[in-house]
């Protein structure tokens, strides 16, 4: 036994899980810490310093690959947060596809991460590290595959600058699952035929939910700045199938942010709620 | 169910997920013994301080109590003296009886068969009050003594160490004359 650890018993830190367990939220695992979070998109990172209670204090965005902006970041960061540790949201280089039948049996979040071949089968592939999250009343859900090779040049560059990665996930796909999550729990909007559109820095997420189940989702992640084609061109097929009665669902990264600038009017006499919070990125990552 | 978002990172082996929490007692124990000790120290200092506060009040009032006591025995020495100079004149007074009352009862305790050849009354020098009498009576024996015992009770003398010795013609009387008070 160490001194640390008695000092880590005394000052309550040995009953808190570690900062990169995986298993527990964000908040459980910095509780009265101050923590940090970067969001890492194409050829630009933003970062926020969350305060001991876990609200927004500080935001920042520098333009540049995460190597660059690491190298003269990494000491404001470290500064920021407590021994050293970094929330990571990936925005770059993924893709969530709807799925139907998967594995949902018991430990399947372990196995997903250890032997994910068990649980996608052919859809499997070696380079990818994958996420899911289900529709708990049907059969359908939302895969999300990401770059192995990120992932590790991520932590490669996080090490080189003594820089822990708490968590690495996707941004884009967090806020889906969790507006998702929100809409489940609303007896009143599962039951309704949605859009439900999540954006966040050029990543765009398009799923139609009609009675409670997902029919179609396109995504893409890392595009180009202000390519409304590429936009309209995804939101077109689902725009074209909507009915008067079709209600969109809107979640940014931020209130006001660019796709409510430049992309809503694609949706035309369409109904758009917006559910997007202040620092929504930054909020759903600090809270779950 | 809380939702908890998905991680992608390289896991570490063994992460742990912190102590079961019913050992926060540990701690908590550890922390209320701390501040109990504290608090018991400082409890303790204060009344050390206190008895020593009490110690030095005591102690100065024992001191000034002695110095009563010097004082008081002091008053009590010069009292004994002065009573025991008073009990002296009180004796003295007691002793200075006048005696003549007493050669007069002697002498007239005498029968016409009898006569005084000695008679000598000398007053003890320590006890006044005591007076040693020496009767020595030509003729008259034992009887004459008892006459002249009996004129002293008269006069409420008691006699002590009382002595006879009979010769041819004469009686040798001694003894010692005590006043007696009604």
């Amino acid at each position: 036994m160490e001194i640390k650890d008695i000092k880590d018993v005394l000052n309550f830190a040995a009953f808190r899980p570690e900062a990169d367990n995986s298993k527990f939220a964000w908040p459980q695992r910095f509780p009265k810490r101050k923590s940090s979070i970067i969001n890492i998109s194409r050829g630009q990172v933003s970062w926020c310093t969350l305060s001991r209670k876990g609200a927004v204090e500080d935001t920042g965005i520098a333009e540049g690959e995460f190597p660059e902006v690491a190298a003269q970041m990494a000491s404001h960061w470290q500064a920021s947060t407590e021994d050293s540790w970094l929330g990571v949201s990936v925005n770059n280089r993924f893709i969530i596809s709807l799925e139907h039948n998967l594995s949902r049996k018991k430990g399947w979040e372990e196995d997903l991460r250890q032997n994910p071949k068990s649980l996608l089968g052919s859809k499997h592939d070696r380079s990818k590290r994958y996420a899911l999250h289900h529709n708990p009343e049907t059969s359908a859900s939302l895969l999300m595959a990401c770059d192995d090779s990120m992932i590790k040049t991520i932590e490669e560059t996080m090490r080189n600058h003594n820089l822990r990665p708490a968590r690495i996930c996707v941004g884009l796909f967090a806020m889906t699952a969790r507006l998702l999550t929100q809409i489940e729990s609303d007896n009143a909007l599962k039951s309704q035929d949605l859009i439900i559109v999540t954006w966040l820095d050029n990543s765009l997420c398009v799923l139609r939910q009609k009675n409670g189940q997902w029919q179609d989702l396109r995504c893409r992640s890392g595009l180009a700045a202000n390519d409304e084609a590429t936009v309209s061109q995804m939101v077109r097929p689902f725009i074209e199938a909507a009915e008067p009665s079709t209600r969109v669902i809107l979640m940014e990264d931020r209130r006001n942010g660019q796709f409510t600038r430049s992309f809503l009017p694609l949706f035309g006499n369409l109904n758009v709620t917006d559910v997007t919070e202040e620092n929504n990125l930054w909020n759903v990552l600090g809270k779950h | 169910m809380e939702y908890i978002i998905h991680d992608l990172k390289t896991e570490r082996q063994d992460v742990s997920a912190g102590l079961p929490s019913g050992y926060k007692l540990i701690p908590t124990l550890f922390y209320i013994v701390s501040v109990a000790s504290v608090f018991l120290s400082l409890y303790f200092y204060a009344s050390k301080k206190a008895y020593q506060t009490s110690e030095s009040q005591m102690k100065s009032r024992t001191s000034e109590a002695r110095t009563q006591e010097t004082r008081f025995r002091a008053q009590q020495q010069g009292i004994t003296a002065e009573s025991q100079k008073a009990e002296g004149i009180a004796q003295w007074l007691e002793g200075s009886r006048p005696l003549q009352p007493v050669t007069v009862a002697i002498n007239r305790s005498m029968s016409k068969d009898s006569t005084i050849a000695e008679l000598t009354l000398t007053r003890d020098r320590d006890i006044p009050s005591n007076t040693f009498v020496q009767l020595k009576i030509d003729g008259g024996g034992t009887e004459q003594i008892d006459s002249a015992r009996s004129a002293l009770s008269s006069l409420n003398y008691q006699i002590y160490h009382s002595n006879e010795k009979k010769g041819r013609n004469s009686t040798d009387f001694q003894g010692t004359l005590v006043y007696a008070e009604q």
